[in-house]
């Protein structure tokens, strides 16, 4: 088991088999997807080229005479049709071919542009020219990516942004899970090593208690030990007084000799309460309790108060009682569980140290 | 030149002649003999040939009269059929020439042609644009036909005025009297016809350019795409001529303009203002004599017979 200062390094662990994996959504989303939309509108592009031609070829078929010869005298008439077909289109270029594969010059379009400036590549789109329904040549017809090219940089920077987000959230929400996690294992970590040890103090403390003679300093083993097991600044044993049916405090520290002379029947103050209930209780309002004895609160500083029954076979032997006396300080249900197991212990080792006082007397008499 | 013509024909005679008795005697006399008869023809032939090829004389002119190689007039929509018509009825009469009208390739295609030498002679519609008076071209007109608003057969009205036309053409005027929407067919600026409403009809120019720079119409590129399609819209609305739809039989209904029917003798008498005329552009230095024989036919009494028949009237 891990001590409470190991560190898992889960974070550590998992932030390197992330980085590929966010890696690659990264570069799916940022390069994947423009390059499939890209390819995938390309395709279109080419589609259009050849319906574009098909076009022109559908209107230019009845225009040309069937001499091929003379179609450079049909120039001008071609230039208007030409203008009222670019209208609406996106081409950059167009070639028409007479039936032995020659270029026809006077057919020939491209888009002018700067002659240094870079040309984006261009689908193309053959069809054949019909003219008086024989194939007298071909139209090609080009379409120039450069559109595509600046959407699917748009797309690129846009999805780009989704893909680093997405990298960002897949890296840093497995990690942060894992941060709690690792949190949260420690924690319990933790706990389990206070609770072993304290559990370990509370099997000293019974051995302890049961090697001690001596009936006095019993008490104060009991009262000391208590104290320390929960962190608390002081305690107090309490004696069950059948005959006087009071609570008669035997050993008591860090609260002063006052207590002494003092005495409480079943049901009075917090020690009288959980004699009478034989049920623990915390108050960790102390100063503003109704059980708080005014007295307790004149000549004291407590602040918290743990109390758990001693019994001894449904028998009360007496209270235990620890104290907080630093504001913000309290009891929590743990300190009741390990001072519970502790009093059973004690009360154990509390009869028998009664018992053996008992029988002395006994023998004595 | 006349006197090539006539050695041509004589040796194409001669040798057809000589091949039919080869034939006869293929069947009375030996195999031997046939065949020195044979050779002694061939090499006649040949020798006839020679003699015709090395003769000075314009190889053109020459060419132009055999069948094999047909004169090619190309130019205006407009002259197409009825020019058509007329190489028919030319060929008829001139067995031996033969005149091939390609479809159109319009006024200006035709006089580059003919100044290029493409074509024996070019066929306008229209006078020469002063850029092309410089080509070193021949103008000879042949007849004038009247420049009509034609409909398609289903619009109810026969008539339009120039206001009416010209609201049509600036898209103010959208529908005939009966409520159906008019369907306007227009040509590509430079056209013949365009140009000649646009000198005759005020504001026309201006509605014409405008309705083809926002493209409002359909914009048809030769005349016999103009009328086939008058014909085959419902309510459709274009220019045409009267000879066209005559010569082609055009189911196209003619409007009356200004309350005028466009017809011949309104043409002759110029009442009916819209008209073009017919001519041929040539270089006189290479005009083959087949197409010389062929402008004279069109000219003469029976071109002038055919061109009245189909509503043109004959260039006097």
């Amino acid at each position: 088991m891990p001590s409470a200062g190991h560190k898992l390094q889960l974070k550590r662990q998992l932030a390197w088999r992330l980085v590929p994996v966010t890696f690659a959504i990264g570069c799916l989303f940022s390069l994947g997807i423009p390059a499939a939309y890209y390819m995938l509108e390309a395709e279109d592009v080419g589609i259009l080229a050849t319906t574009e031609a098909r076009e022109l070829a559908d209107r230019l078929g009845p225009l040309l005479v069937d001499v091929p010869a003379l179609w450079k005298y049909q120039g001008p008439k071609y230039r208007h049709l030409l203008d009222d077909f670019l209208r609406h289109s996106r081409v950059t270029s167009i070639q028409v071919r007479d039936a032995s594969g020659g270029v026809v010059p006077e057919y020939t379009y491209r888009v002018a542009g700067p002659p240094d400036r870079w040309t984006a590549p261009v689908s193309f789109g053959t069809v054949p020219l019909f003219v008086n329904n024989q194939r007298m040549g071909s139209v090609t017809l080009g379409i120039s990516h450069a559109p595509l090219l600046w959407a699917t940089l748009r797309l690129f920077l846009f999805s780009t942004a989704v893909g680093v987000s997405l990298a960002l959230v897949a890296y840093l929400y497995p990690i942060k899970v894992v941060n709690k996690l690792e949190a949260h294992i420690e924690d319990l970590v933790a706990a389990l090593n206070e609770r072993t040890q304290q559990l370990e103090a509370v099997r000293t403390v019974a051995v302890e208690i049961s090697r001690e003679p001596d009936l006095k300093a019993v008490f104060h083993l009991i009262s000391q030990r208590s104290a320390e097991l929960v962190g608390a600044v002081s305690g107090t044993v309490w004696l069950w007084d059948r005959k006087a049916q009071v609570l008669i405090p035997v050993a008591w520290h860090g609260v002063g000799d006052w207590m002494r002379e003092w005495r409480l029947r079943l049901g009075e103050g917090i020690s009288g309460r959980v004699a009478q209930r034989r049920e623990g209780l915390i108050i960790n309002d102390f100063r503003t309790s109704p059980y708080a004895s005014p007295r307790v609160l004149e000549r004291t500083a407590i602040t918290a108060v743990l109390a758990e029954p001693l019994l001894y076979r449904d028998r009360l032997l007496g209270v235990l009682t620890v104290h907080h006396q630093e504001v913000g300080r309290t009891f929590t249900e743990r300190d009741r569980e390990i001072l519970t197991l502790f009093v059973a212990q004690a009360a154990v080792g509390l009869e028998n140290a009664l018992s053996e006082q008992e029988l002395g007397r006994s023998v004595a008499s | 030149m006349a006197l090539w013509r006539v050695l041509l024909r004589r040796a194409v005679l001669f040798s057809g002649r000589i091949v039919a008795e080869g034939n006869t005697s293929m069947i009375r006399s030996d195999w031997l003999n046939a065949r020195r008869l044979l050779t002694l023809r061939i090499a006649m032939l040949i020798g006839l040939a020679i003699i015709v090829g090395a003769m000075p004389g314009n190889g053109n002119s020459m060419a132009a009269e055999t069948p094999s190689s047909p004169l090619i007039f190309a130019g205006s929509g407009s002259n197409v059929a009825i020019t058509r018509l007329l190489a028919e009825a030319f060929h008829r009469v001139h067995p031996g020439i033969t005149i091939e009208i390609p479809e159109s390739i319009g006024s200006g295609g035709g006089t580059r042609a003919a100044a290029d030498g493409a074509v024996a002679v070019g066929m306008i519609s229209r006078r020469l644009k002063e850029s092309e008076q410089s080509w070193g071209l021949t103008v000879l007109p042949y007849a004038t036909t009247a420049v009509i608003v034609g409909a398609h057969p289903a619009v109810a009205e026969d008539g339009i005025t120039f206001d009416e036309l010209v609201l049509i053409f600036r898209g103010i005027k959208t529908r005939w009297q009966d409520g159906h929407g008019i369907v306007v067919l227009t040509r590509e600026p430079g056209d013949s016809s365009l140009e000649v409403l646009e000198h005759k009809i005020p504001g026309f120019l201006a509605a014409s350019t405008e309705s083809y720079r926002s493209r409002r119409w359909k914009t048809l590129y030769t005349d016999q795409e103009m009328t086939r399609m008058l014909a085959q819209t419902p309510y459709a609305l274009g220019l045409a001529d009267l000879g066209i739809i005559m010569a082609e039989r055009v189911p196209v209904k003619a409007l009356k303009l200004n309350g005028l029917v466009p017809a011949a003798e309104h043409v002759r008498s110029g009442r009916y203002p819209l008209a073009k005329t017919l001519a041929f552009a040539f270089r006189r230095d290479r005009l083959p004599a087949g197409a010389q024989a062929f402008m004279d036919f069109v000219r003469g009494p029976a071109g002038a017979k055919i061109l009245h028949a189909y509503g043109y009237v004959p260039e006097e």
